[in-house]
């Protein structure tokens, strides 16, 4: 993991905005699929409160996939690290429900093959 | 992010829920009590099981074994705690058998497990519903049909359809969600594969061909959709991108496709055959080759 711009922010004392936690989370993986839940657009809102609260709001590609959990901690592990942040707080919602022609990153889409 | 329509939030997950690592531990007690008893009808020295065991080992591989990983997935998936009753009725009805319980004691548990599997599958489709978790959802009722027989006395070369049915269908649903990212347009199998897939429980229940007669029209229709469904990936499943990954992404694909492979096999056995390959086992003198043994192979 690139932690390059984790040691920025410790040296200035600054604080990483969504963009730059969104970055971070880059390195969570989906095993089954081999993405990132940024690029497969299962990553719904990410903001940091003023007492450091970095709260995540994600979802699942079915309600029926197993990989919650395994998401939950490799985020909270991610983030658990950037100056700043003093918890992880990630939420699991259906609410849209997640759509790969709308929410995957051509990227994503590339790598997987779609033709759309 | 407009268009809402649904206002559910999921339970908190936890990488390693409770009761997981117990209910895996009891998985693999099954495993290694149906593999002995396996290698038992091949004719190998080792020592036979008790008498249920020798009677239900294949049951107890299909329902118990896999049945309890995949209600354990299930379960762990919806988040529920009553969800748990689906793993812990079929890992307890497994473990039954492996300790030569009286009764049907084993068979009645894991049945109960197939019925709690169903409903957390109409839960989940209650949450997002779906044509993947419509087939998730008949792939357990097929379960749940498989328990009923089971405990009923029909001889597995009756009722393998229907537990081919529940493990066909349980990867079928799994891999058509993940065939959306495709995009192909199609979320569902070419027309005409999924229904022959799913034909065998409708067929369950006439005697196999026997040598010289004609392959019954079920067989062959069930065997070519099988066929077809095992060929479904090379089109609209990501294993065949997610294949050129790394690490566990490239391992569990190498695993599905080497499942596809077999299931090709399998699913060839039938036409060519005339029957599904239950034969019944003779002990260790003289036991050929049998991958399975019906409820009839303790009696011989």
């Amino acid at each position: 993991m690139d932690r390059g711009s984790l040691d920025l922010f410790s040296l200035v004392g600054g604080r990483p905005g969504p963009d730059a936690l969104r970055d971070l989370l880059r390195d969570v993986i989906d095993p089954e699929i081999g993405i990132n839940i940024v690029d497969l657009g299962l990553l719904y809102d990410i903001r940091l409160s003023g007492d450091g609260v970095a709260a995540i709001r994600i979802t699942l590609t079915t309600p029926g996939c197993p990989l919650g959990g395994y998401l939950t901690d490799a985020i909270d592990d991610t983030l658990q690290d950037v100056p700043s942040v003093s918890s992880v707080d990630v939420q699991i919602v259906w609410d849209p429900p997640w759509d790969p022609d709308k929410m995957m990153s051509d990227w994503a889409k590339d790598q997987l093959g779609s033709d759309r | 992010m407009t268009g809402l329509r649904v206002g559910l939030t999921a339970p908190a997950r936890h990488r390693r829920p409770a009761w997981v690592p117990q209910r895996i531990a009891t998985a693999v007690v099954m495993l290694f009590g149906g593999l002995r008893e396996g290698l038992f009808h091949l004719g190998l020295p080792v020592p036979p099981g008790n008498g249920t065991l020798s009677q239900d080992h294949g049951e107890l591989m299909v329902l118990g074994f896999l049945g309890t990983l995949i209600a354990l997935s299930a379960r762990v998936a919806l988040g529920e705690t009553w969800g748990y009753l689906a793993p812990a009725a079929a890992d307890a009805g497994g473990l039954a058998i492996v300790a030569g319980a009286p009764g049907e004691v084993g068979q009645a548990l894991i049945g109960c497990g197939g019925l709690a599997l169903v409903a957390i599958f109409a839960a989940v489709h209650r949450i997002q519903p779906s044509l993947h978790n419509v087939v998730l959802a008949a792939a357990a009722l097929c379960r749940f049909v498989s328990d009923g027989l089971w405990i009923a006395g029909w001889d597995i070369s009756k009722f393998v359809p229907w537990l081919v049915g529940f493990l066909v269908l349980t990867i079928a649903g799994e891999r058509l969600e993940l065939s959306r990212m495709t995009g192909d347009g199609c979320s569902s199998p070419p027309p005409g594969c999924l229904p022959p897939a799913c034909s065998p429980p409708l067929k369950a229940g006439p005697s196999p061909a026997t040598p010289g007669e004609a392959v019954p029209p079920g067989i062959r229709i069930t065997g070519a959709g099988l066929i077809a469904l095992s060929l479904w990936p090379a089109r609209y499943d990501i294993a065949c991108r997610t294949i050129r990954g790394h690490g566990v992404t490239r391992y569990m694909t190498a695993a599905l496709l080497t499942g596809y492979a077999w299931l090709a096999v399998a699913a060839a056995c039938g036409p060519t055959w005339g029957r599904w390959p239950t034969w019944r086992a003779r002990g260790p003198a003289a036991a050929p080759a049998t991958p399975n043994c019906t409820r009839s192979s303790s009696a011989s």
